[in-house]
């Protein structure tokens, strides 16, 4: 009898479960309150530990302001989660409408200046300067570049920029950026711009959609190719990941006075190619993630590097962004850099839609002696070996990460989202989230994000997020917003 | 009764409540499974986010003018202006590339920055760049404004009108357009244009 009863106990209570977990969602086939969740609310409950605010913000802003209500407050362009509070960088007038990439001059922890790139065509502003004082904001390159996307200060004292222009993108390194206005650069090629002293090509670098700037203390760079996949032809490869190694490399010192001794003048090229089974063959379609090989990318230049990109096999992703060098491996003498791939985001309503929300990841790269060393035999550089691992997922909330910054002090990452949101039947504003990066667990992933600022307009794109030396000024772009220029806005109050 | 025939009495009570309620449990159970079930939703379907059932939603319908539409464009200005707002299905055809046919794109008879444009960022990127001083720029923002069912697009033609009406271009036609966009059914369209004509009309 007690037999009986126990398993019709156990039976009932069994089938009501299941019932009751079919109630609750069908399509996960789970308790609504699944484990994934505890995890999120946890994150966000531990807020102020984990990511230094009092909290997140729950859901994207579906606020749009008018043009009217943002001109008299820009700081109301964002909302941004408890805790943090939002300051005009700068609002000017004259700001370049979409800046993308930026950074402090003339270094992040005692800075004057934002230097950044205006993402626009050949006939506007490309690079200005930003008085943090005033927010006013003046011209340094004031044409011929076309889609200025990352911007960086170099080691040795000098800016460099580039353009998102497909095989056509250039870097230049400037010189002296806060008296240098007005320079003109031819709109292909690499010929002498208006004041050759203070803006030069840098064709070593080569050429392709330049978006990912990666700077090692020592002048090798890491750089990422904004490339779609199909782009020229159906199975055409994404954007590639290439290295330079200075012919010389930075050893430190004062800031260099003359654009002649700037690591970047000479160098060779490498790129990343994916697969390291049966003596390095086992790449292609089918294997982006672990280790692989650097290979070395030959040529007169300026090289176009997405022809060696196909030439090569070089391992591809859906439109590699921004990236950022792990300055706390830098310091443990380690080399990782974490960048993002945005694939695509479109209304799966729609023919079109992918459903593809891209990625944040990280490539190591052993030593900083190691990968800044030269060992190439047939063909492959042999002294580090690079790899390659997702760090965040995207996801419908969560989608086409752009650009990215390590915090400095927690470690997380930012990365300001450029989903398409706006374009979904019900709107919805790109975000700022907050990740922590990965801990000690057995994988590889970030432990948890959290929103930690959403747009209050739905034309425009969060970019160039990047942290001051302290970690406590979040300043971002609100790019192409409903002003018509730009916005610049510094988020305190990061715990 | 002794003691060990006490204990016995009071355990099959016990058993017997247990299986009163393992019975209620299992009648209950079963009606919640079957109210439950859904015969268009598979048992184990594949995961989705909540958010992606809403997309399959129609975007939102820009209303009509509450005056009727006597353009403030020209004559030869195409006829679909003053159509009424269009049918759910025509704008739910409007996001996606494929799905607008070859008459629809014919009917706009817009610049052919516009009309070649089906992707909803196409023609975000093309309001961008109109030339307010060209002659078609009306044209393709009332066209906007009145039909795009992107309310972002609708947002950057509200804008744009503005931009012309302060920059002294064809006010008089554009008032009429904010004043109509005001009863937009998108809360952020209808309060920009607001906030537009009282700007304009200070």
């Amino acid at each position: 009898m007690k037999r009986i009863v126990a398993l019709a106990v156990s039976a009932a209570l069994t089938v009501a479960s299941s019932a009751m977990a079919t109630n609750f969602d069908r399509h996960h086939h789970r308790n609504r309150d699944d484990f994934g969740e505890s995890v999120e609310r946890l994150a966000r409950l531990q807020a102020p530990e984990l990511f230094g605010t009092f909290g997140a913000l729950d859901d994207s802003s579906t606020q749009s302001l008018s043009a009217v209500a943002a001109d008299a407050n820009p700081a109301g362009l964002l909302k941004v989660a408890p805790g943090l509070h939002v300051r005009v960088a700068s609002a000017a007038a004259n700001l370049a409408p979409n800046i993308d990439q930026m950074f402090l001059w003339p270094n992040a922890a005692h800075p004057t200046h934002i230097i950044a790139c205006n993402e626009q065509g050949s006939g506007q502003v490309a690079v200005q300067r930003v008085n943090l004082g005033t927010g006013a904001a003046e011209n340094i390159i004031s044409s011929g570049m076309t889609s200025c996307d990352p911007a960086r200060l170099t080691p040795w004292g000098t800016v460099v920029v580039g353009e998102e222009n497909g095989v056509n993108g250039r870097v230049f390194e400037i010189l002296d950026p806060i008296h240098t206005t007005n320079v003109t650069v031819p709109a292909s090629g690499f010929g002498d711009s208006s004041d050759p002293a203070h803006v030069v090509g840098r064709p070593a670098l080569g050429q392709f959609a330049f978006e990912g700037i990666g700077i090692l203390p020592n002048g090798v760079v890491y750089l990422t190719d904004e490339n779609r996949p199909g782009t020229g032809g159906i199975g055409n490869p994404g954007g590639a990941f290439v290295k330079f190694i200075p012919t010389t490399l930075w050893t430190g010192g004062a800031a260099i006075t003359s654009l002649a001794q700037s690591p970047w003048a000479t160098g060779s090229l490498y790129g990343m190619r994916v697969g390291r089974n049966s003596n390095n063959t086992d790449v292609g379609q089918g294997n982006e993630f672990g280790r692989g090989t650097w290979l070395e990318i030959t040529g007169a230049a300026p090289v176009n590097l997405r022809a060696a990109a196909a030439s090569l096999k070089l391992t591809s992703f859906y439109r590699p962004e921004d990236m950022s060098v792990d300055q706390e491996w830098l310091a443990d003498g380690d080399v990782r850099v974490c960048g993002t791939n945005t694939g695509q985001d479109i209304p799966d309503s729609t023919p079109n839609g992918d459903n593809h929300w891209g990625e944040v990841y990280c490539v190591t790269d052993g030593t900083l002696a190691d990968a800044s060393a030269i060992s190439v035999t047939a063909g492959v550089n042999t002294a580090s070996v690079p790899e390659y691992h997702p760090l965040i997922i995207g996801n419908l909330d969560f989608a086409m990460p752009d650009n990215i910054d390590i915090q400095p002090g927690t470690g997380n990452f930012l990365v300001d989202e450029d989903g398409e949101g706006a374009i979904y039947p019900v709107p919805r504003n790109n975000d700022v989230w907050s990740c922590l990066d990965d801990g000690d667990d057995a994988d590889t992933l970030s432990d948890a994000c959290i929103r930690v600022m959403s747009l209050n307009d739905l034309t425009a794109e969060p970019t160039g997020g990047f942290f001051d030396g302290s970690g406590k000024h979040y300043y971002v772009s609100i790019q192409h917003n409903i002003t018509g220029h730009g916005v610049i806005l510094d988020v305190s109050g990061w715990r | 009764m002794n003691a060990a025939q006490v204990i016995r009495v009071g355990v099959l009570r016990r058993n017997l409540l247990l299986l009163l309620f393992a019975c209620l449990a299992t009648f209950v159970s079963v009606i919640v499974l079957f109210r439950s079930e859904s015969p268009a939703v598979p048992a184990f379907g594949l995961a989705r986010p909540a958010r992606q059932e809403v997309t399959m939603a129609l975007p939102p319908v820009p209303q009509a003018p509450g005056t009727a539409p006597t353009s403030s464009i020209s004559a030869s200005a195409p006829t679909r202006l003053n159509s009424p707002t269009p049918a759910p299905e025509a704008y739910a055809a409007d996001l996606g590339v494929d799905q607008v046919s070859t008459t629809s794109a014919e009917a706009h008879l817009m610049p052919a920055e516009i009309s070649g444009a089906a992707d909803a960022d196409a023609r975000a990127t093309a309001i961008r760049q109109l030339d307010p001083g060209a002659a078609d720029t009306l044209i393709v923002l009332e066209q906007t404004v009145r039909n795009d069912p992107v309310a972002r697009n609708r947002l950057l033609a509200v804008n744009s009108l503005r931009l012309m009406a302060i920059a002294g271009r064809k006010v008089d036609q554009v008032r009429p357009l904010l004043q109509a966009a005001m009863a937009d059914a998108d809360a952020n369209v209808a309060t920009s244009a607001r906030d537009a004509c009282q700007e304009l009309n200070p």
